[in-house]
């Protein structure tokens, strides 16, 4: 198991690890702790793009449809937009199961296809879920987007600060760790590794290799439901454009150069791809141009990222 | 939908459709070989489009600030058309070098994933050069017009069709009648026996890229001065576009290809008449999922090597 | 080791325990302490890099050349704070929280789009912190009581009225309506339609384009069979100047009126060559000239907003002269409630014109004017046709 051994935690590092994590938004203040909301956020997409990448080995350029289900998914319910206020935490699983139904809805046409070919397609339907959500005027407020969406609630408590927001994502980080590192341990995680390294044996060894798929194409797309749901009720109002192609790719940034299949490298990944431009931000503008040739380059020569998967790292060097 | 019986507006729209699908049916080429031989989606090739389009307008810019195409106007076009090819096709033979060759042999995503670093860094290569700003191409030729009745087709559009008809032509004959030509659909129908035949696979495949990337300029050449705007983000939905093109006609084939850039500019076209034209980019998206489910071959036919 | 594993969480526990009281928020109005010695600072938030760079550039440079000009207030130096917002999504929220957390900050000149705007002025709603912006012109701005909010460009419904009364005068009965499917082109293509109609003229068809497509060649065509008198287009220069282009190919004979948006002499008048001639912009009334020979001469040609920037920061910068105190040991105290009801009421003799704000914050008297693209003397440009 990935986590495991890469941090080795005994109990005083958890526990010095653990009032770090519990202390840092006070060390920094609000605005940092609004970035680390975004890296944390995005850390969540990242383990769940990993499911379908990482685990299964599909190649998903269209990963952010899903983030735009779970967001719109819990806008349309819980803002002025229909007068319906379901609450925060009731529409988390709501939100998690959207993300997982579309994924099996996007993916049933999809998966018997090639490699590359998957690719194009998914970010096609990554467009046309833009272009759609643009376009249902009526339904979506088309380019006005969605404004006042609920914040949570806990009776009289608000979550409406950075520093609140942040221990709520933390919390949705471990949760979504605690999910893929049981997924990874469990029959499915298995079939994906046999999947992933010959799927014509693994289909001989009586693995329904279209039934993995669709399985982690689905599950991959729950995580992106509950980060959309998170994304949509911090940020208070939503808009088509904040579900561009360019988000699709950040993601897939992240799990590349991090460490496809390992959640420190995911980790890692995040702080690199979203956090380091707040802290430059005098070059904000060679970023992209930065990661478009930190991909090829790593691609080349260190595949399986900054800080591998010792799984991956035994497929690559084989 | 009544527009659909009124015969002018149907051949304006058959002409438009035409023109926007020659530039997508030469770009679609370069996709269709590239595939053909590596199996790989040359996902940067909207790009390399992009950069000829850059390129001819350098030249052009460049001759009619001092003169010489108000002067020379066809030369300067041929010119700037040559520039074009020269630079798209030195920078996909580099890419191919540099961000392909190396992962011949890695896992498929690696290369795809490479493929897309190297569009990204393309494309923000560009916006930082430009600093984001449209350019614009400068006016070297008058736009004439042929008016018949209602309709009024230009002869810039007349151009497009025919010049990308030519040069789909002209590619053609070259991989059929040419002896480099056989050598490249040698490599794309089985790669190790074009080698133990004594082919040079890798100058080959290099070759294939470069004719791609000049089609693709000249595609970049004639949308500048066409639509005269361009800026660096202008290859990245047409590259889109036309791979769904080529998949339309069968990856790897390349009559197909040009069919498939047909066929879409004509849908696109024709569709706007009975959609609203907001959603007209849905039409393109729309018909790669259904070719890839209904007949994932392509109208016709794929030519791809066996997978071994 | 079990014993010792509950310990150590009961310690994490009662740590934590201690920061709950800490996550409410401070008291929201509160004020601003300068402290001796730190200067002023002015926020701005526009889009620094990307597509819409140039023209947050601008923004940028207005708001630099007021804050140059007045070097200091009560002793302490003023400096711009500028930051690149991304024209929208998280990155203007991350802005937005930077910018309000910042003690130094008194206030902000931004955001630059609408679609920035909007989550912005929820946060500085939340820590009371002043947002003028100079171009984010959505209604949803200025309709949903944000004390905190003003704007000194126009909005998007007075545009469209003028740009529909404009139409009505003219008698121009065949109509269609083109928007570039963005918060911005739609909205005024909305309001647009919604003045024409209730005047009684009829809108032949609504189309919305795709923002980065070239061709439009297929929808014009399909437009040309309709015969329109005028083709109006909300959105930016980047479509407009290929409609305009296209129009003429495509042999439509009809008049062209965009918003400011396409009031760009660079993106619109040059790179639309002869075919803008007669185009018809909607813009605010032009700044005034010794201004703009000012700024031309430090920052280049001066473009959409800049003049509203420039009257938006020394509206702040006024604001701040006439409620800051000094304190005794130096440092400047500002409350913020006062600031903020300083600037609602002012009346501000700007470059712009004269500026004061309504209950919502937007500006009143604010006036947009019809140019037309001519040419004379060889010259193109646009000229200011009617009121």
């Amino acid at each position: 198991m990935q986590v495991e051994q890469i941090f080795r935690l005994t109990l005083p590092k958890k526990s010095i690890l653990a009032l770090f994590l519990i202390v840092l938004p006070f060390m920094v203040g609000n605005y940092w702790s609004q970035i680390l909301g975004d890296i944390g956020i995005y850390i969540i997409l990242g383990i769940g793009l990993n499911v379908v990448v990482g685990f299964a080995g599909l190649l998903d350029l269209g990963y952010v449809a899903f983030f735009a289900i779970g967001a719109y998914g819990y806008a349309l319910l819980a803002s002025p937009q229909f007068g319906i206020h379901i609450p925060f935490w009731l529409m988390l699983p709501v939100c998690i199961a959207f993300g997982a139904g579309f994924g099996a809805f996007l993916g049933t046409p999809v998966l018997r296809m090639r490699g590359d070919y998957l690719a194009i397609v998914t970010l096609g339907f990554g467009q046309i879920m833009r272009i759609t959500l643009n376009n249902l005027d009526p339904l979506t407020n088309g380019p006005r987007g969605l404004l006042r969406i609920d914040p949570p609630k806990i009776g009289d408590w608000i979550i409406d600060t950075p520093i609140k927001w942040y221990y709520l994502i933390i919390a949705g980080i471990f949760f979504a760790i605690f999910v893929a590192n049981r997924l990874d341990d469990s029959r499915i995680g298995r079939a994906w590794i046999a999947m992933r390294e010959d799927q014509d044996t693994a289909e001989i060894m009586g693995i329904n290799v279209l039934k993995y798929k669709l399985l982690a194409f689905s599950i991959g797309a729950s995580f992106a439901g509950l980060g959309g749901a998170i994304f949509a009720s911090r940020q208070g109002s939503i808009f088509p454009d904040n579900f561009s192609l360019m988000v699709s790719i950040n993601i897939l940034c992240l799990i590349i150069i991090g460490g496809i299949g390992s959640i420190p490298g995911i980790i890692l990944g995040s702080i690199i791809l979203i956090g380091l431009p707040e802290a430059l931000r005098g070059v904000q503008q060679y970023r992209m141009l930065l990661f478009g040739g930190l991909l090829v380059i790593m691609m080349i020569f260190r595949p399986t990222g900054f800080i591998p998967s010792a799984r991956k790292k035994i497929e690559f060097e084989k | 939908m009544e527009y659909l019986l009124n015969p002018e507006i149907l051949i304006a729209q058959i002409i438009n459709g035409l023109t926007i699908g020659g530039i997508y049916a030469l770009i679609a080429l370069g996709y269709t070989l590239v595939y053909g031989i590596l199996f790989m989606i040359n996902f940067a090739h909207g790009e390399i489009f992009m950069f000829g389009s850059f390129g001819g307008f350098a030249v052009l810019t460049f001759l009619s600030n001092n003169g010489f195409s108000a002067s020379h106007p066809t030369l300067s076009i041929l010119c700037a058309f040559v520039v074009a090819i020269i630079i798209a096709s030195s920078l996909g033979a580099l890419l191919e070098r540099v961000a392909y060759r190396p992962l011949r042999d890695a896992p498929r995503l690696s290369p795809l994933i490479s493929a897309i670093g190297v569009s990204i860094f393309l494309q923000n290569a560009m916006m930082l050069f430009t600093k984001g700003r449209m350019q614009v191409y400068p006016d070297i030729i008058p736009e004439n017009f042929i008016e018949i009745g209602w309709l009024s087709i230009s002869c810039f559009q007349i151009s497009i069709i025919l010049g990308s008809l030519l040069l789909m032509a002209g590619l053609y004959a070259f991989i059929h009648k040419t002896k480099t030509g056989k050598a490249m659909r040698a490599v794309a129908e089985n790669r190790e026996a074009a080698f133990l035949m004594g082919i040079d696979v890798n100058r080959i495949i290099t070759i294939t890229f470069i004719i791609g990337s000049a089609l693709a300029a000249a595609a970049g050449v004639m949308v500048g001065i066409y639509y005269t705007q361009i800026n660096h983000m202008m290859g990245f939905i047409p590259g889109i576009k036309a791979f769904t093109a080529a998949v339309l006609g069968g990856i790897g084939n390349v009559p197909g290809a040009m069919l498939g850039g047909f066929f879409l500019g004509l849908a696109e076209a024709l569709g706007v008449l009975v959609m609203p034209a907001q959603y007209k980019d849905l039409i393109a998206f729309g018909l790669l999922i259904l070719v890839l489910i209904i007949r994932p071959k392509g109208i016709l036919g794929e030519v791809v090597s066996e997978r071994v | 080791m079990n014993q010792k594993k509950n310990q150590w969480y009961c310690l994490l526990v009662i740590i934590s325990l201690f920061f709950i009281p800490r996550l409410g928020y401070a008291d929201k109005w509160g004020s601003i302490i300068i402290p001796a010695g730190k200067p002023i600072q002015i926020g701005l938030g526009s889009m620094l890099s990307g597509d819409y760079a140039s023209m947050g550039i601008d923004i940028k440079n207005g708001a630099e050349m007021a804050v140059l000009e007045k070097k200091s207030i009560l002793g302490h130096p003023v400096i711009l704070q500028a930051e690149d917002d991304g024209c929208g999504g998280p990155t203007s929220v991350a802005i937005a929280e930077k910018m309000c957390n910042n003690p130094l900050v008194v206030g902000v000149v931004g955001y630059m789009c609408s679609g920035g705007s909007k989550p912005a002025s929820d946060i500085h709603n939340k820590y009371k912190v002043l947002m003028i912006s100079p171009s984010s012109t959505a209604m949803e701005l200025t309709s949903r009581g944000i004390p905190v909010f003003f704007r000194t460009c126009w909005n998007d419904a007075t545009q469209a009225r003028c740009a529909a009364d404009f139409v009505i005068k003219n008698n121009w009965k065949k109509i269609v309506v083109l928007h570039d499917k963005s918060d911005y082109g739609q909205s005024l293509a909305h309001d647009f339609m919604n003045h024409i109609s209730k005047n009684g003229l009829k809108i032949l068809a609504t189309e919305g384009l795709t923002r980065g497509d070239k061709d439009f060649t297929p929808i014009l065509t399909k437009i040309k069979f309709m015969r329109p008198e005028l083709i109006y287009f909300g959105g930016m220069a980047a479509e407009g100047v290929l409609l305009a282009r296209q129009m003429k190919r495509t042999g439509i004979r009809a008049y062209f009126m965009s918003d400011d948006g396409c009031y760009t002499v660079k993106d619109f008048i040059q790179a639309g060559g002869r075919a803008t001639n007669g185009c018809y912009v909607t813009y605010a009334k032009k700044p005034d000239a010794q201004w703009v020979k000012r700024f031309e001469s430090c920052y280049g040609h001066c473009q959409t907003f800049s003049p509203q920037a420039y009257d938006a920061t020394n509206i702040l910068l006024e604001a701040v002269t006439q409620t800051a105190k000094k304190q005794t040991d130096g440092s400047l105290i500002i409350d913020k409630k006062v600031l903020r009801d300083e600037v609602a009421g002012i009346r501000y003799k700007g470059i712009t014109g004269e500026i004061a704000f309504n209950s919502h914050g937007d500006r009143t008297g604010s006036v947009v004017v019809i140019y037309k693209v001519v040419e004379e003397n060889g010259k193109r440009f646009f000229k200011q046709f009617a009121h």
